[in-house]
């Protein structure tokens, strides 16, 4: 389980976080949710224990996160970054099986384990291929698969992966490829954190929410308690309609508004000929 | 028996041969049998060529600790080229931005010019050894001078390390100029030729000490595969999966730092060893270090080895400074490989 505090979180003068406390429990899909700058990548670099919080406390499965060393933190938690360069062209299943670095098993079962994840995430044929060379959503599933070995290790203790905007510049079936296997995750009492810009998306697969705005945290609970029309319209600032299946069997819907466009000169001297 | 093993013995196998064939090539004609054959005789007590007591002596005294130097200096720059390339995610990295080059040739050029400041017993006691030493002291300090400027918040940080890095060596360029500014035109070309490399001061006296002072750190090195894999995923990637990013840096510069220092020390400066085994390496291989980086120590050797027997027979009796002969092939052949190969393999 993941124990967050934070009174308050500081880099330089500039106040990140503040008057923050979440408890997030495996085995569901947890969404974070907010504009830019509201502070939802700084919540995670605190979560994943890559920032040390200034005022306030990690707790990850009863530990204060900074006292776990990294080796036996890899094992409790995996961190998607939102975008990483591969620095050598390594091929894809390199990548992935890199994933196993503080796993205690040979190449080859390495191997067959990493393979495996490939093919739920369909990038199975492209583990010759030079990861460089991949297209932007292939790149990223070949990472999700690399952390998904990470976390799928056997454990004792609770196991969490953080995803920082998975899916964003992703078409949409991959967007769902992607989110329809961390919700698989999710089966194996693995807790996905995830960081989310798509709100719909957001709708269709998390099951709880925080909703964060300017450094504090707006609204907390299930993801339709924390995705109204009054709540999303206050953090982002932008008029929505959030759309109910009459049936109630599908998520609801958000549509945001068009930015109305200034009218031209010429339109608004004929619109005063119409009157 | 698995690929990488393969590669690695095809490579030492080829090692092998080099150095069997520099062996017997130089001034006194001294067959590949009997190369062999001496050293059968010497470790077995077995006979079986004939040679003379005069070749014999010319290849263990002479012929021999050179090349186990030119061997052991070679595989210290690949690998600790490799592993420096892997820790900082970048394939320009060559040993030298960390300082320790400039450093000991800094304090070398001290020596060499304002040597004949120091009282007459400790230079004439300390005059083979003292040189090296204060060389590979220099490297050292430098190395740990730059490692701590790139230090912020207990953290490395490997921009800065590099940027500080090039801010040294500048500085350290501007002293040698200084120094050398006063310099009588025979410490000056001394200076020159140290510079430029030079095996030909290999002997026994000096390999105790020297070669396990290349040879064992770079033999550390080899076992930080797997950190250095994780790395190229980024650094706060790394950690994520488990490595002790801090300590795996520290540690990795350390040993290249005590590799290059020794090996500087002696030789002098040799250039373009380190940066282009790598590469050559990674465009053939992959970048694996599982394989790069014993395969770059045994493939330095290798280059380095040829090299040496090179600059020593191409103009002989004279000898050519071995760094000359290192940047002269290695150069175009970097330039070949940058416009031959595919580009996506490279970087």
């Amino acid at each position: 389980m993941y124990q967050i505090t934070v009174q308050k979180h500081t880099v330089g003068h500039k106040v990140l976080l503040s008057d923050l406390s979440l408890e997030i429990k495996p085995g569901k899909v947890f969404a974070i949710l907010g504009p830019n700058g509201a502070g939802k990548s700084t919540l995670l670099k605190l979560l994943s224990g890559e920032a040390k919080v200034k005022k306030g406390r990690v707790v990850l499965n009863q530990l204060p996160i900074e006292k776990i060393p990294p080796a036996q933190l890899a094992g409790m938690r995996a961190v998607l970054p939102q975008h990483s360069q591969v620095a050598f062209p390594y091929t894809a299943l390199e990548v992935v099986k890199m994933g196993g670095f503080s796993w205690k098993m040979s190449q080859g079962d390495l191997t067959v384990k990493a393979r495996k994840i490939m093919q739920d995430l369909e990038v199975d044929h492209l583990k010759d291929r030079v990861i460089t060379t991949l297209s932007g959503g292939e790149q990223q599933r070949v990472q999700l698969a690399r952390v998904a070995l990470q976390i799928s290790q056997p454990s004792e203790t609770d196991k969490f992966l953080l995803l920082d905007e998975p899916s964003s510049s992703l078409d949409m079936a991959c967007q769902h490829l992607i989110f329809g296997f961390v919700k698989e995750l999710t089966q194996q009492q693995i807790g996905v954190i995830v960081i989310v810009h798509d709100l719909n998306i957001a709708l269709q697969y998390a099951d709880e929410a925080a909703l964060l705005m300017k450094g504090k945290l707006l609204t907390l609970g299930t993801t339709e308690e924390v995705l109204t029309q009054k709540n999303i319209e206050k953090a982002y600032q932008h008029p929505v309609r959030v759309v109910y299946d009459p049936e109630g069997y599908r998520s609801p819907i958000i549509l945001s508004e068009p930015k109305p466009v200034k009218a031209t000169s010429t339109e608004r001297e004929k619109a005063v000929f119409k009157d | 028996m698995n690929k990488t093993t393969l590669i690695l013995l095809a490579l030492s196998g080829l090692l092998g041969l080099s150095v069997l064939w520099s062996l017997s090539v130089g001034a006194v004609d001294i067959s590949s049998g009997q190369v062999v054959s001496v050293f059968l005789q010497k470790l077995l007590d077995v006979s079986w060529m004939d040679f003379s007591d005069q070749q014999a002596r010319v290849l263990m005294d002479i012929r021999f600790p050179r090349i186990l130097f030119s061997v052991a200096i070679g595989g210290g720059l690949g690998i600790s080229g490799a592993a420096m390339q892997g820790l900082f995610r970048n394939p320009l990295v060559e040993p030298g931005l960390i300082g320790v080059s400039s450093g000991a040739a800094l304090m070398a050029v001290l020596l060499i010019v304002f040597g004949s400041l120091l009282p007459a017993e400790i230079f004439e006691q300390w005059k083979n050894n003292l040189q090296p030493l204060v060389a590979f002291v220099g490297g050292l300090i430098t190395t740990l001078l730059v490692y701590r400027l790139s230090r912020r918040n207990g953290k490395t940080q490997v921009t800065l390390l590099i940027l500080s890095g090039v801010a040294i060596n500048a500085i350290l360029g501007a002293s040698i100029g200084l120094a050398l500014y006063f310099a009588d035109d025979q410490a000056l070309r001394s200076y020159t030729f140290w510079s430029m490399g030079d095996l030909g001061g290999a002997s026994w006296s000096k390999a105790g000490l020297s070669i396990p002072l290349v040879c064992v750190p770079a033999l550390f090195l080899v076992f930080f595969y797997k950190p250095l894999n994780a790395l190229a995923l980024g650094e706060a990637e790394a950690w994520h999966l488990g490595v002790s990013v801090e300590k795996v840096k520290y540690v990795i510069i350390g040993l290249s730092a005590l590799s290059i220092g020794a090996s500087v020390a002696v030789a002098g400066m040799i250039g373009f060893v380190g940066l282009v085994v790598p590469h050559i390496l990674r465009v053939t291989f992959g970048p694996n270090h599982q394989l790069i980086l014993p395969g770059s120590m045994i493939t330095g050797a290798l280059l380095l080895n040829l090299a040496d027997l090179f600059a020593r027979t191409v103009v002989a009796p004279s000898e050519i400074p071995i760094g000359i002969v290192t940047a002269c092939i290695g150069g175009p052949f970097f330039l070949w490989l940058l416009m031959n190969v595919n580009q996506k393999r490279l970087v």
